[in-house]
C-alpha cells in the first residue's frame, strides 16, 4: 500500500431530488429503477423541505427538481421551489411537461423557478407519442411554446437519443430553432434501470452514432450564438468510460422519492451497499460519514487496471453502476473501458439488431 | 461586441456570492469567475452599454483605453455565445 495524501472531503454543488417515480409516460429508455413500487413511500412535504434547508447548509448551490414527473405532486413542488429559492439555491425543474397549465407556470414563476428542462420525445409528433407510448406530443409542444412565448425562466429542450430517434437529429435541431429554445441539451440514453432492460432496442449501431455526432458537430457551428446544443455522447463504442458523476461522492447527491440518498441517480441498483435515508440521519452526515458514500470516493477502493492507470484521476474508474450491472462488482473497472478484462460484455450488446421478437418493455406507469 | 450594444443577464443566470468568491449560476452549471469577470458582470445593468462598462471597468481597474475595450467586449462575447446574456442593439 502506498502512501497517499489525504484529501478533504469536498462538498456537494448539485442536488438531484426525484420527489415521485410516478409518470404518466412509458419511455423505454427511463433510467428509473425496475422496482418502481419501492418508491411508493414519498418524502413528506416537511421533510423535503427540511432537507432543502439542510443541502443549502452543507453547500449545494444548485437543486434539480426531478423523477419521474415532478409536476405531480405540484403543490409540494411550488413550496420546494420557494424554500430552495429563500435559500439562495438555483433551482431547476427537469420535466417532460404535460402538465405545465399557465396557472402552474405562473406559480412556478411565482416561487422564483430559474430554469426549466422540458423533455421532447422526438419532434415529429406521431414518433415523440409512440416513443412516450402515450399521445402527449402535441400538449408537450405546447407547453414548450408557452415557456418561450413567456421568456420568465431559462429554458433548456431535452431530447434522449436511442435507436428509434437518432437518426432524426437533425429535425430536433431545427425544432429548437424554430421555436427559439436557447439551449438544447442531446443526452445518449444512458444503460441504467429500464434503457439497461431494453439495451437490445435502445441503443443505437455505431453508424447511427457516428451519423449523429457529425450532424450534431455541424450543428454546434452553426447555431453558436442562436442555440446553445450540449451533447452527451454514448460512451459504450469509446476506448474510455466517462468520468461519472466526476468521481464518487464528490460534487453530486441524489435524493430518490422515498428518502434515501444516493451518490448517483443509478446507484441502487448495487445491491452490496446500503443507502441511507434522510428520515434517519441529516445530510452532512450521510455526505461525509456514511458507508455509501464513502465506499468508492478517491482512489484507494480501485483495483487493476484502474489502480496503477495514469487515467484513474481523469475518469475515476468510470461508473460504478455500469461496473455493477455488466459485471456483478460495482467496484470494477467500468466494462466500457478498452483496458477491462469485462469489455467483451459490452461489445456483446452493440451492432447488432434486436433478436426477431424483442420488443422494448414499456416503463410501467 | 459592439460599444453601443447593451448586454444584460439572461433569466436564469444569477451572480451569487459564495464564501469570500462569487459564481455564475446558469442553467445545470456553476461558473467560477476571475475577479475582473465579476466586476464585468455586476456592471451589467440593462442599461449600461458596453461603452460604459468599458469606461467602468477602466476606472475600477485604473486601466486604460483599447485593452480594457477589448477585454470587456471578448468576455461578453463569450458569455453571449454561452446564452448567458443576450445584447439589446
Amino acid at each position: 500500500m502506498t502512501a497517499q495524501a489525504v484529501r478533504p472531503v469536498p462538498r456537494p454543488l448539485s442536488l438531484l431530488a426525484e420527489l415521485t417515480y410516478r409518470c404518466n409516460l412509458q419511455c423505454a429508455y427511463c433510467y428509473n429503477p425496475l422496482d418502481l413500487g419501492a418508491y411508493r413511500d414519498e418524502l413528506a412535504l416537511d421533510e423535503w423541505l427540511r432537507v432543502i434547508g439542510e443541502a443549502a447548509q452543507l453547500g449545494v448551490l444548485q437543486i434539480h427538481f426531478s423523477g419521474g414527473e415532478p409536476t405531480l405532486r405540484p403543490d409540494d413542488l411550488v413550496a420546494m421551489i420557494a424554500t430552495a429559492r429563500d435559500n439562495d439555491l438555483y433551482t431547476n425543474l427537469i420535466t417532460q411537461g404535460t402538465f405545465l397549465s399557465d396557472p402552474l407556470l405562473d406559480r412556478l414563476a411565482g416561487a422564483g423557478l430559474d430554469h426549466v428542462q422540458i423533455s421532447l420525445q422526438a419532434a415529429d409528433s406521431a414518433m415523440g407519442d409512440a416513443i412516450a407510448g402515450a399521445v402527449v406530443h402535441a400538449r408537450k409542444y405546447d407547453a414548450l411554446r408557452r415557456i418561450v412565448s413567456r421568456g420568465k425562466f431559462a429554458l433548456t429542450i431535452n431530447c434522449v437519443l436511442h435507436r428509434a430517434n437518432i437518426d432524426a437529429v437533425e429535425d430536433m435541431i431545427a425544432l429548437a430553432e424554430s421555436v427559439g429554445a436557447p439551449r438544447l441539451e442531446l443526452a445518449n440514453a444512458q444503460m441504467y434501470g429500464w434503457a439497461h432492460l431494453n439495451r437490445a432496442t435502445v441503443i443505437p449501431t455505431r453508424a447511427q452514432i457516428e451519423r449523429a455526432d457529425a450532424a450534431v458537430a455541424a450543428a454546434q457551428v452553426r447555431l453558436r450564438g442562436t442555440v446553445d446544443i450540449t451533447y452527451v455522447r454514448a460512451d459504450y463504442y469509446d476506448q474510455y468510460p466517462k468520468p461519472c458523476m466526476n468521481g464518487w461522492g464528490t460534487q453530486f447527491l441524489t435524493i430518490v422519492p422515498n428518502g434515501r440518498v444516493l451518490p448517483c441517480p443509478a446507484a441502487a441498483a448495487i445491491r452490496s451497499l446500503h443507502f441511507e435515508n434522510v428520515k434517519d440521519r441529516s445530510l452532512e452526515s450521510i455526505w461525509f460519514d456514511s458507508a455509501s458514500f464513502q465506499a468508492y470516493r478517491g482512489t484507494e477502493w480501485m483495483s487493476d487496471p484502474c489502480r496503477s492507470c495514469p487515467r484513474r484521476e481523469i475518469d475515476f474508474g468510470g461508473c460504478r453502476c455500469q461496473a455493477m450491472l455488466f459485471t456483478g462488482d460495482a467496484a470494477l473497472t467500468d466494462p466500457v473501458c478498452s483496458l477491462s478484462p469485462h469489455r467483451a460484455l459490452v461489445d456483446a450488446i452493440l451492432d447488432r439488431d434486436p433478436a426477431p421478437g424483442v420488443t422494448s418493455a414499456p416503463r410501467r406507469i | 461586441m459592439q460599444p453601443e450594444c447593451v448586454p444584460r443577464l439572461r433569466p436564469g443566470v444569477r451572480l451569487r456570492a459564495v464564501g469570500a468568491d462569487n459564481v455564475l449560476l446558469v442553467p445545470e452549471g456553476v461558473v467560477k469567475l476571475s475577479a475582473t469577470a465579476v466586476a464585468i458582470i455586476s456592471a451589467i445593468d440593462g442599461s449600461r452599454s458596453v461603452a460604459g462598462i468599458t469606461a467602468l471597468m477602466a476606472d475600477h481597474f485604473d486601466t486604460h483605453g483599447a485593452d480594457t475595450a477589448e477585454d470587456v467586449s471578448e468576455l461578453l462575447d463569450r458569455f453571449s455565445d454561452h446564452g448567458w446574456i443576450v445584447v439589446e442593439q
